[in-house]
Parts: structure tokens; C-alpha cells; sequence
């Protein structure tokens, strides 16, 4: 084990920390035009692919990405061919027409024959990464290719990114942008729901391809900075992040391409301040970050809010238990909480008068309110059949919620535990009338149903069931 | 005068398989007609056919005599509840606003004049307070109201909706009839997919049934008979599912 831990610290020696702040400076001052320029790269494609990846999630095309990534190889390698250098233009065509055949050829194989689209994607994409890497291989042995840096394209070099590619990146991420703001809504539509947006005459085909266009590009112009293998990563983390945060489109799109931003000039510092600590790669682990964090802490989605949220109602339903406890053993309203007979029968003279209309009815709770409802420690243990340290215990919550004071060995409810005493006793009340009345349940499988609904009743619900009592 | 919908000799195939033979039928105005017929039958199909989104083998379909493409904003469409993600990250509203971007057209954005059409189609199916709701938070009742509602909002002339009884709630099952009887009182011609046989003759005034091919078309007293109904879901037309698959074999 030790072994293990001294070879991993070699692999990440301990920083200099004068140091680390040193290059913090330098990278943010942005003086150093090196710097600037893999920024500013890394700040388009995080932007790019950010706003692009939402379509990705939604529309169910994770994989697709991923494939296309890996289909524009061959096309690199032929784009290198034509001047037998590293011209952005060439490359850039190259992997333009390879990503767009690629894709074409997952839409002929899965219409032509029984293949389903998974199945499909994973032929094309290893099939052209096959053939990629072969011309990879052969062309970095040939003497033009000894310095051509096209291994850079499976894992990716953001240091590499020159002002020509820079340039290549704007316009590419400005045609993007512009796409997506300019057909917002028709691509909200077709993702939503494809028949119906051609229902409506919308040009679903020509959007789906101007997507797929959109996405070509925007893995093309990735590919040097963060390569073919973690390129799905770009469009599909920052993207599944965002789904987790919101639920609206708008609000996701922008999530998840300020996401691509964060993680982009993020990944680029990082690598800057550790030295060959490779940009990409880097930039793909702070957006897994992103993720980990939102599916923990996401308000409406995430688990850690969701487990806080289950164990407070717990905790507010063994609080209310205890004051209906001290209600009951006050001697408050029996007949209502748990009667075994039927509710509503006159023998019950402090029942809430529900189930007698033409009684003193539903106001008879409130005019109790004035009355002081107390029962000694004692009383309260032998009700509840436990011992006086778990009483005691179990009150403390509601002393402290300041729904009873206990003095000396008495518990007596306060004014405003007194009020929720009775909501309780009625909703309960109101929900076993309706299970009886309405539902016909028989008496004995009422209560238990009722156990815990008193504390769910919301004040919308009760007016209703007020309502439909009457 | 020319009929809402013509169909002529419409034939449509699902993956190589003939499921709709030579369907011949023109669909009068201002009606609620209901399209019946087993399970497979092809009466989502039929809809989804005329309405274009499947192609079409042969024949052709014509809404007051001109072709779909020159007729969509005519013609309202509800396509089968299950048919999307109801976890997409919309609000009831920006379900609804879809409706109105087919008259809008390319690139423009729904203004004050649609969010209005829009809360009207919602107050119309009474979901109106549940606007800014996300689509996730919907029971399948309140789920088809608010597709109804998108569809309102197309303010088409004719409308064809598939399966929209199809597991709702009673409540919201009567406020559906409520509100495609008050499309008719409009002048409308709705189509609806159903499959119900208890409700039918209760709910349509022309009834078309269907089993691969039309088996009868006319008045709900005319064609919702016994005899017919025996024709339509009676064994005898099995012969037709056979043809099709020796069809989808010759073909593969």
C-alpha cells in the first residue's frame, strides 16, 4: 500500500505555492499572448458545445456525438494530405465532410437494414476510427509527418491552439450562437415533439440537419484542444448538468453553455499552473465536478436536498404524533383521533362536529382553543405505554418547536400547539369522513390509511374536502 | 361544396408491411366523426397518414380539394399522449405557445398576441392555473388537456386527435366531449381516433370503421350496427394481415 501511495505523489509532486500564485497572476492578467489565445479557444468551445449539447440530452443523441467525434479521424488525416500540413482550413473541411458522411451513414444502415441506431452509431464510429488511426499511423511515418502534431487529435493539446485556430473557433461558435437564437423555437419544438412540429409545417428535416451541421462543427473545431476520445464529454456533461438544475430550455441552454465556459477557462488555468498537465482532460474532469455537485446538491433533482427534505417531514410527523399524544392523554377529543366506532355518534360530546351538520360544526374546534389542555408526565407515559426518559425525550421537540412548556411534571400545550392540536384532529377527522363517506372504505381500514395523512393535508386540499362534505 | 378531407385510395405501409388498403373516403364538415376498429387495425395510422407524417404508398389526401402543404394551417393535429418526454424541461405554457408557431412562421417569436391566444386555449380545457407548471408535474388527464389546448391554439378548421380518451380521468374525459362538441358548434370537422365502443355512438355523429381497410363509413345510426361491427371485429378480415406479411416478406 505504501508502495502504491509514494508512486502516486510522484506523479503529483507537491506545488511550490509562490510559485502557483506567481503563474495564478500571469494567467489572468492575460499578458501573455500564448495564454490569451488558449483561453480564449477554450472559452468558444466550452460556449459551443454548451449550447449545442442541451439538443444533444434532449433529443437522445449522447451517443451520436460521441460517434461523430470519432468519425471526423479519416477526414483529419485527408484535410492534412491535401498540403501536407497542419492547415486549419483543409482539416477543418475534412472533418466537416467526415463527421456529416458519418452521420449519414447511421441514417442509411438503421433505414436499411434491421440495425437498431445504437448498434448502428458503434459500427460507424469504430469503423472510421479504425481507419483513421491506420492513416494516422502512416502518416506520422512518412518524413512530411514527423512533425505534423496529429496525435494531438485523439487526446487532444489545447497549448496547441494557434491565433489562426482562434479565428476559425469565432466564426465557428458566432455561426452556432446565431443558429441556435435564431431557431430557438424550432428546435424546441422537434425535441419536445417531432410529428407535431411537422404538423405545424416546420421544416423538421432541414432543422434536424442544420443540428447535426451545428454539432459537426463544433466537435471539429474541439477536436485539437481536447481530442476525439473524451469530445462527447464537452457536449453531453455540461448539458446533463443543466437538465438537473432547471426545467426550463432556455434556462438549461444557458446553464450548460456557462457551464462549457467555467470549465473551459477553468481546465485552461489549471493546466497552465501545473505544468504538461493536459488541458482538455482536465477541462472534462471540473465539468464531471459540475455534475457530481449538481446531482447532489440540485434543488429540485439533486439527492443530498431530496434525503433532507424526507428526513424533516419525518421528523415533523414524530413531533406532531407526540402533540397528538399529549392531545389524547389530555383527554382532547378521543372519539376523533382514533375511534374504533363509528365517528360523529352523539356519545362522543367533544368530538368536532363534523358529521352533524346541522351541530355546532366545524366552529366548534376553534371556540376550544381558549381552553388550557394539560396532562401530567405520568399520564403521558402510561398513554403512550413508554418510560419516562422516552417521554421526556419525545417531548423535547415540542417544547422546542414552543408548542408546550412543561412545568414541573406537567406538559400543557401552548396557544399555538393547541391550534395545530386541533388542525390535526380535524384534518384527520375530515379525511376519515371522506374515506367512510366517499371512498365507503369499512371503519377498520380507515384508521390505519388515516395514520399519517393529517400531517400531508395541505389547506388547499382541506377547503376541498371541506367543500365536498358539506 | 368540397369536403374538409378527401382520401383516395390511400394505401400506407409501416416497415415494408402494408397496414392501410385502398382507403376511399371523403369526411363531411362541421362533424365529430370517430375512427374505430381493433387494436393494429391502423387507425392511428390512418391519422398520421393523412396528416403527413407517414409517406404514402399510393393514393392521395385533400383538405377543401388542395393539398396538405398548402392547407397545414388548417389543420390542427393532437398526436398520442405517450408520443413524448414528459420530463422535458418545459412549462405548461411553452407547450401550449407551440401551438400558435405554425402561424407564425420561421424564426419569429410569440408575442403578446399568442400569450393571450394561449391563456385563453388554457382557460378553454381549465388549466390555465396550472400555466407555469413544468410538464413532469401533470397527471395523464391534466398531460391531454394541455395537448388539447395546443392544438386550440392552432385555431385550425379541422382536427384530427389521436387516442385523446385513452386513460383520462372522468372528469377530464367529459370536459374533452364538452369541448369538441363546442369545436363543432364552431363549424369545426374533428376526427378522432377512439376505442371505446360503449361511447362511441354517444359521442360521434358519423362513425368510420376500420380494420386495414374501411370496413363502413356514414351516420353513427347507419354504420354502428351489429352486423358491421361483426365485419369489423370479427375474424374474417385476418385474411388482409396475412397478405400483408407475405407483402413485407416479397419485400425484404
Amino acid at each position: 500500500m505504501t508502495g502504491l501511495r509514494e508512486r502516486f505523489h510522484t506523479l503529483f509532486e507537491s506545488p511550490d505555492w509562490s510559485e502557483v500564485a506567481g503563474q495564478l497572476v500571469r494567467f489572468w492578467s492575460l499578458q501573455d499572448p500564448a495564454v490569451r489565445t488558449v483561453l480564449v479557444g477554450m472559452l468558444l468551445l466550452g460556449l459551443s458545445c454548451g449550447m449545442l449539447g442541451s439538443f444533444v440530452v434532449l433529443r437522445r443523441l449522447s451517443l451520436l456525438g460521441d460517434s461523430l467525434g470519432h468519425a471526423v479521424l479519416p477526414g483529419v488525416c485527408m484535410g492534412f494530405l491535401v498540403n501536407k500540413t497542419k492547415d486549419i482550413r483543409w482539416l477543418f473541411v475534412g472533418a466537416v465532410v467526415s463527421a456529416l458522411l458519418g452521420s449519414w451513414l447511421v441514417g442509411f444502415i438503421k433505414r436499411h437494414s434491421r440495425i437498431k441506431s445504437d448498434a448502428a452509431m458503434g459500427l460507424v464510429m469504430s469503423g472510421f476510427f479504425g481507419l483513421g488511426t491506420v492513416l494516422l499511423t502512416r502518416l506520422q511515418q512518412q518524413p512530411y509527418g514527423n512533425q505534423s502534431g496529429l496525435n494531438q487529435f485523439l487526446f487532444g493539446q489545447a497549448s496547441a491552439i494557434r491565433n489562426a485556430d482562434v479565428v476559425l473557433m469565432s466564426g465557428v461558435t458566432v455561426v452556432i450562437v446565431a443558429g441556435v437564437l435564431l431557431a430557438f423555437k424550432e428546435l424546441a419544438v422537434t425535441s419536445f415533439d417531432e410529428p407535431f412540429a411537422t404538423a405545424l409545417g416546420l421544416p423538421t428535416r432541414g432543422l434536424h440537419y442544420l443540428l447535426m451541421t451545428l454539432i459537426a462543427i463544433a466537435i471539429v473545431i474541439s477536436i485539437q484542444a481536447v481530442g476525439v476520445v473524451l469530445l462527447s464529454a464537452m457536449l453531453i456533461t455540461p448539458a446533463a448538468t443543466a437538465y438537473l438544475l432547471t426545467d426550463r430550455l432556455r434556462t438549461m441552454v444557458m446553464l450548460s453553455a456557462a457551464f462549457g465556459m467555467v470549465a473551459g477557462a477553468t481546465g485552461a488555468c489549471l493546466s497552465f499552473l501545473a505544468r504538461h498537465w493536459p488541458t482538455g482532460p482536465l477541462v472534462v474532469v471540473v465539468l464531471s465536478v459540475f455534475f457530481v455537485l449538481a446531482y447532489l446538491f440540485s434543488p429540485r433533482h439533486g439527492i443530498v436536498l431530496r434525503k433532507i427534505r424526507q428526513r424533516r417531514r419525518a421528523v415533523r410527523t414524530q413531533r406532531e404524533n407526540i402533540l397528538k399524544a399529549v392531545y389524547l392523554a389530555a383527554g382532547g377529543d378521543a372519539a376523533v383521533i382514533c375511534s374504533p366506532t363509528p365517528c360523529g355518534s352523539d356519545e362522543a360530546p367533544n368530538s368536532i362536529a363534523l358529521a352533524r351538520p346541522q351541530g355546532p360544526g366545524l366552529h366548534d374546534s376553534e371556540m376550544r382553543v381558549g381552553q388550557p389542555i394539560d396532562v401530567s408526565l405520568g399520564e403521558l407515559s402510561r398513554h403512550l405505554d413508554e418510560p419516562a426518559t422516552v417521554v421526556d425525550r419525545k417531548l423535547k421537540p415540542l417544547v422546542a418547536r414552543g408548542w408546550a412548556t412543561i412545568v414541573g411534571d406537567r406538559v400543557e400545550l401552548t396557544e399555538s400547539g393547541r391550534k395545530r392540536a386541533f388542525e390535526l384532529a380535524r384534518n384527520f377527522r375530515l379525511w376519515e369522513l371522506f374515506l367512510t363517506r366517499e371512498v365507503q372504505l369499512p371503519l377498520d381500514h380507515v384508521a390505519r390509511d388515516a395514520e399519517n395523512i393529517e400531517h400531508i393535508l395541505g389547506p388547499d386540499l382541506v377547503r376541498e374536502l371541506e367543500r365536498q362534505l358539506k | 361544396m368540397l369536403p374538409p378531407i378527401e382520401v383516395h385510395d390511400l394505401t400506407v405501409s409501416y416497415e415494408k408491411r402494408p397496414v392501410l388498403w385502398n382507403i376511399d373516403v371523403a369526411f363531411p364538415e362541421g362533424q365529430l366523426i370517430g375512427i374505430v376498429g381493433p387494436n393494429g387495425a391502423g387507425k392511428s395510422t390512418l391519422l398520421k397518414a393523412i396528416m403527413g407524417l407517414m409517406p404514402h404508398e399510393s393514393g392521395w389526401v385533400k383538405f377543401y380539394g388542395e393539398p396538405l402543404n398548402k392547407q397545414r394551417r388548417m389543420v390542427g393535429y393532437v398526436p398520442q399522449r405517450e408520443s413524448v418526454d414528459w420530463d422535458f424541461p418545459v412549462t405548461v405554457r411553452d407547450v401550449v405557445l407551440m401551438g400558435t408557431y405554425g402561424k407564425l412562421g420561421l424564426f419569429r417569436r410569440p408575442g403578446r398576441a399568442e400569450h393571450e391566444l394561449c391563456d385563453r386555449c388554457l382557460d378553454q380545457v381549465s388549466m390555465l392555473p396550472y400555466a407555469r407548471r413544468q410538464i413532469a408535474n401533470l397527471s395523464g388527464g391534466q398531460r391531454q388537456r394541455v395537448f388539447l389546448a395546443r392544438a386550440l391554439a392552432q385555431e385550425s378548421r379541422i382536427y384530427l386527435m389521436d387516442e385523446p380518451f385513452a386513460g383520462v380521468d372522468a372528469a377530464t374525459e367529459s370536459a374533452i366531449i364538452e369541448l369538441l362538441r363546442g369545436l363543432r358548434q364552431d363549424g369545426k370537422t374533428v376526427l378522432v381516433v377512439h376505442h371505446d365502443l360503449q361511447t362511441a355512438p354517444e359521442y360521434f355523429d358519423s362513425i368510420l370503421l376500420l380494420n386495414m381497410r374501411l370496413v363502413a363509413f356514414g351516420p353513427t345510426r347507419d354504420v354502428f350496427t351489429h352486423e358491421l361491427l361483426q365485419k369489423t371485429y370479427g375474424g374474417r378480415l385476418t385474411i388482409l394481415s396475412e397478405a400483408a406479411d407475405e407483402v413485407a416478406d416479397t419485400r425484404r
